[in-house]
Formats: structure tokens, C-alpha cells, sequence
């Protein structure tokens, strides 16, 4: 197995100077490839900041994050965000689509930002759209899809890129329970036959129960790691 | 919507600010060409001491012979020469300090089109002693009307008083009531018996066929006139070379304050498009757009939407000034202010191609100094926190 993430000492305090807040409390945690973990926990137990300082997308108040040997504290803004580009895939609660493009367009989107050659990437949204049952809904636009299928989207953009692992944060939270069901299925098809690393943050109990690790949080700190059995 | 706004006020703006310029310019070169065709003419020959204020003291010996060589010169449409006084005119009611133009009525009327003026009488005809033009309003103002006598006295070549009564022939108008009021125009032989002049003249005017070749003329007429005071249009009115100035200057100025306008209404409808995405921006910049990318994202929307609503203002702009360059803008109800400044009540809007460029070239660059704080705005945004904003 091959460490994905590797993080130690993880801590963030907000607003530091006036009334401290402990969100991640010195966390330490180490990522594999093929995990399908979920972070979990009550609402301000620190899953969406851990989650964010992982993904890069913030900083610890100290402690490091390594990414395949990548120290993120030591890249600067935009070399960070071009290493999120090339490494972590996202998909958000509320979908964070582009309105104004289709679901082809919002998943070949990241792909034009990395540079990618208009026929690789019309093959990999094709491939990708119909991974994730959408390939007949290409050309709607977020509006005119439901949320299952927006967020199924979201997927299929978080992809795109072939990330090291995808970060999903509340992932299901927006969805009716076939919707979610449907969203699920997908990533753990994608993670058993493709490989892909998936975390999420959750507090959905139909994710819970699908994922293989189940990392607890409470006031910022892990107080509970299982790992099921394949 | 909001796009829409945006480009309807960089369009609505602009059209205002070309129009306008259209107008003053139409407005100004109306003056300039009036000013040339009516009085000035391009260029004007007097002696080296000559005084606009005392024109009795200097006078061009060789007027006549001058007069004639300027008139073989194949550039110049028309010219005439005159004999200028000034002094007084007095009826049986009034009196008033006039400028008395000695002129060669058929060279006159080919130069400054005087005939067409007359809007009473006749030119010249119907009194063969001692005939004069005077002004509507200097007619008004003496109480005379056709036929009337009226008395000129004015200082001869030798500083003595001298005196002639003059019958009204024709009563003329032009544009410029001042003009009107402080002009008499007499024949050249009249004025010249009075004076005791023979070939002499104090003015020599020319019209040329194009305004373009003003200089290289004005230095064939040094050569015919050496030691000549030899003045085009521009040097004998100084005031009309500052008034065109000055409007290029006003012009510029409210250019720059209706796009100082467009700047404010630009920033401020950018910056509501950053606020209201700015989910949409957290998200793109979480999945990897770099902030050079960002920047130039939110610059070039700016400039798409000002090379939307640019060139649709100008081109309306451009379709009024071509429609009112034909009919004229009819400001006929201010007219009697207009004239007293010696402009014209129909203003045909005119403007030079290289303006549009101008314009176009400051829009966008108006348009991307507006991009500049909206943008900084977006990349000062922290994209955890953004993506979940509400």
C-alpha cells in the first residue's frame, strides 16, 4: 500500500487572538491509496477543516500535510493551487457547478486547465459522463439536471483531472436517499475497479455504512479510527 | 441582466460623449467657416504697420497691382481688396461708432457672398451717388430704413476730419448681429475720394479653394508682397485659434468625465458579479484556476462587455451624426443668443474618423482599469471559505 496523505500534528485555531477556537486539535492521520474513508463526526467537530487543510484549500496553525511526498506548507499560493489541479479531486455539498456551462463543459473544464488536447478530453468526458450515467445528459446545463445528477457531474469533473484522490465534503447532504444511493454506488464502483481514493466528510449514515474506514472526530480531535474488512 | 446593464451604460455613455463632440465640432467648424467665408476669408494682406483698431493709418500703395497678381494664383478661389475706416455714422436720430469697408462690389461678393445678405434693398443699385450697406440691426438702431441718408465721418490719409452722406441702398444680415451692427460697407472709390487715396487699399482678402493649402499659399503671397503683413485666418483671429482649442480641450475633458462615469458604473457592477459569484470563484480556484487565470477571467469579461457596449454606442452615435450631418440639429428657438456669439441656429454635426479611434482605444482602456478592483477583490478571496458561502 502506498501512503497518499500523511499528516501530522495537525492543528487550527481560529481566531487565535481573541477567543481561541481548537477546530483540529493535533490530528494525525495517514492516507492510502484505494481508501474509501469517511470522516465523521458532529457539526464543529473539525471534519470539514481537516478535510481543507488536506485538500489543501487551507492552512494548518501548525503541523505539516505531505501529499505523495509533497510538503503543501512549503508550496506557495499558486504553486498549491496548480498541485491541487494536478493531485486532488473535489466535490462539494451544494455541486458548485459553472450555470452558465453543460455537464460536458463543467467536467472538461479542469482538463482545459491543465492544458489537456481537445481530443483526450472529449474521450475522457465521454468516458467519464457515462461512468457516472450521464452520458445522455451531456449537454444540460446544471439548471435543467436534478441534484443527483449534478452532483454526479461534480464527480465526473472531480475525475477529470485523474487525480490522486478525490475529497468529497457532505457529498449525500443534498440528496433524496435514491439519489445519494446512486452517488454512492458510483464512487464505490470507481474506487473498487479504478483505484480511486475517496475521503469524505459526512454525517450520513448511508455513507457511513459504505465506507471501509471510519474516522471519528470530536472537538477537533480523532477519537476513533476503524477500519472494516474488504 | 447585469451584463446587459453594463453594456447598455457603456453605450448609452458613449453615445452621449460622441454625439457631443460631433455636435461641438459641428458647431465650431459652422463658426470657423463663417467666420472665413463671411468676414476673415483665408488669408488677408495689409502694410507691415497696419492696426485692426486705427486701419486709417496704413494703407498698401500698390493695392491695385497686388490685387491683380493674387487674383492669377490658380489656389485661390476669390479675392478682393478693401479700404477700412473706421469712424462714425450718425442719421437725423442717432449716431454710433462704425467700421467703414471700402469695397469692389463684385470681387466682395465673390469672397464674402455680402450680396446674399441683403435682405432689404438692393447691392448696390438704385443709388448711383455715395450708396451704403448697413446692418438690420444698425438700421434699427439709427432709425433709417431704404433710401434714408445717413452721414459717415471718419479721419482722411492726412488726420483731417472728412464727412460724406451716403443713402441707404440695401439692408443686409448675417449671422453675427454684432457684425451687423458695427459693419457699413461703402464702394472702394467712395471711401478712397474721401480718404484722397488713389491705388492705394489697407486690405487685400483672399478665399482659396482648400483650407488645406493655407501655408504653402500664404507664402506665395509673401513673395508677390514682400514686406507685406501676410496673416491667414488662424493669426488674424486668435480668438477663434484659442475658441477651437479650448473646445478641443472642453471636448477632451468631458470625454474623460463620462468615462470616469463608465469606470465608477463598470467597478461597481464587476464588483456585485465577484460578490455574487463568489462560490463559483472559491470553486474554481479549489479545483486549480491559478490567480493570474482568475485575474484575466474577471479583465477580458470587462473588456468583452465594454467591446460589446463600445463599439454599439459609437456606432449609434455614428448614425446620428450622419443623419443630423444632413438635416442639421434645428436649435432655432435659442437662435437670437446664438447669433449675438456668431453661431448658427442649425448645427450640423460633424466628426473626424480618427475621434472614433480615440474613443474606442480609451474604452478599453477605461474597461480594464475598472477590471483592475474587482479582480484584486476575487483574488483576495480565501476558496474554503468561499465555496460555502450562501
Amino acid at each position: 500500500m502506498k501512503t497518499v496523505i500523511e499528516a501530522k500534528g495537525i492543528t487550527k485555531i481560529y481566531d487565535k487572538d481573541k477567543i481561541p477556537v481548537h477546530a483540529v486539535n493535533g490530528v494525525d492521520l495517514i492516507i492510502e491509496d484505494d481508501e474509501f474513508t469517511a470522516l465523521v463526526g458532529p457539526s464543529g467537530s473539525g471534519k470539514t477543516t481537516l478535510l481543507n487543510i488536506i485538500g489543501g484549500l487551507d492552512h494548518p496553525t501548525s503541523g505539516n500535510v505531505k501529499v505523495n511526498g509533497t510538503e503543501l506548507n512549503e508550496l506557495r499560493d499558486n504553486q498549491l493551487i496548480d498541485f491541487r489541479l494536478r493531485n486532488i479531486g473535489f466535490v462539494f455539498q451544494s455541486y458548485n457547478l459553472i450555470p452558465v456551462l453543460t455537464a460536458k463543459e463543467n467536467t472538461e473544464f479542469i482538463m482545459l486547465l491543465q492544458n489537456k488536447p481537445k481530443t483526450e478530453r472529449d474521450k475522457r468526458v465521454k468516458q467519464l459522463l457515462d461512468e457516472v450515467g450521464l452520458s445522455d445528459k451531456m449537454d444540460k446545463r446544471p439548471a435543467e439536471l436534478s441534484g443527483g445528477q449534478q452532483q454526479r457531474v461534480a464527480v465526473a469533473r472531480a475525475l477529470a483531472s485523474k487525480p490522486e484522490f478525490v475529497l468529497a465534503d457532505e457529498p449525500t447532504a443534498n440528496l433524496d436517499s435514491i439519489s445519494a444511493s446512486n452517488l454512492l454506488d458510483i464512487m464505490a464502483r470507481l474506487n473498487k475497479e479504478e483505484g480511486i481514493t475517496f475521503i469524505f466528510s459526512t454525517h450520513d449514515q448511508r455513507v457511513i455504512e459504505r465506507a471501509r474506514r471510519v474516522i471519528t472526530l470530536e472537538d477537533g480531535k480523532i477519537v476513533s479510527d476503524v477500519k472494516k474488512e474488504k | 441582466m447585469r451584463s446587459l446593464i453594463v453594456i447598455m451604460s457603456i453605450a448609452i455613455g458613449l453615445f452621449a460623449g460622441v454625439f457631443y463632440t460631433a455636435f461641438s465640432w459641428g458647431m465650431i467648424e459652422d463658426h470657423i467657416e463663417s467666420s472665413i467665408s463671411e468676414n476673415l476669408s483665408h488669408i488677408q494682406v495689409h502694410d507691415s504697420a497696419y492696426d485692426k483698431t486705427q486701419p486709417n493709418n496704413s494703407f498698401i500703395r500698390d493695392g491695385k497691382k497686388i490685387l491683380e497678381q493674387v487674383s492669377d494664383n490658380k489656389r485661390i478661389e476669390a479675392s478682393t481688396g478693401r479700404s477700412l475706416v473706421s469712424g462714425m455714422v450718425s442719421s437725423a436720430n442717432a449716431g454710433s461708432g462704425v467700421l467703414v469697408s471700402g469695397i469692389i462690389p463684385e470681387r466682395e461678393m465673390a469672397v464674402t457672398g455680402l450680396k446674399s445678405k441683403i435682405v432689404d434693398g438692393d447691392y448696390f443699385e438704385g443709388v448711383k451717388t455715395n450708396p451704403v450697406l448697413i446692418g438690420k440691426k444698425l438700421a434699427e438702431k439709427l432709425k433709417v430704413a431704404l433710401k434714408s441718408k445717413i452721414v459717415l465721418t471718419f479721419q482722411d490719409a492726412n488726420g483731417e476730419i472728412t464727412a460724406g452722406a451716403f443713402r441707404v441702398t440695401g439692408i443686409y444680415k448675417t449671422r453675427n448681429s454684432r457684425m451687423d451692427e458695427t459693419n457699413v460697407y461703402v464702394r472702394m472709390e467712395d471711401v478712397n475720394r474721401l480718404m484722397g487715396f488713389e491705388n492705394e487699399m489697407n486690405e487685400i482678402a483672399m478665399l482659396l479653394n482648400d483650407n488645406n493649402q493655407l501655408e504653402e499659399v500664404k507664402g506665395e503671397i509673401i513673395a508677390i508682397a514682400p514686406g507685406m503683413k501676410v496673416e491667414t485666418w488662424k493669426q488674424l483671429s486668435t480668438e477663434l485659434e484659442y475658441l477651437v482649442s479650448m473646445f478641443r480641450q472642453y471636448t477632451y475633458i468631458f470625454i474623460v468625465i463620462i468615462l470616469l462615469a463608465l469606470i465608477f458604473g463598470i467597478v461597481n457592477t464587476m464588483l456585485m458579479t465577484v460578490l455574487e459569484r463568489v462560490r463559483e470563484l472559491g470553486m474554481l480556484m479549489a479545483i486549480g484556476l491559478n490567480k493570474t487565470k482568475l485575474f484575466l477571467m474577471i479583465v477580458l469579461e470587462t473588456i468583452f462587455l465594454a467591446l460589446v457596449g463600445g463599439p454599439l454606442g459609437i456606432l449609434i452615435a455614428h448614425a446620428f451624426i450622419v443623419y443630423y450631418g444632413k438635416t442639421g440639429v434645428d436649435l432655432s428657438m435659442f437662435s437670437q443668443a446664438y447669433e449675438e456669439l456668431g453661431f448658427s441656429s442649425i448645427i450640423y454635426p460633424k466628426l473626424e474618423w480618427y475621434f472614433y479611434v480615440e474613443i474606442g482605444m480609451m474604452t478599453v482602456i477605461a474597461a480594464i482599469v475598472s477590471a483592475i478592483f474587482p479582480a484584486r477583490k476575487a483574488l483576495q478571496l480565501n476558496p474554503s471559505e468561499a465555496i460555502r458561502k450562501i
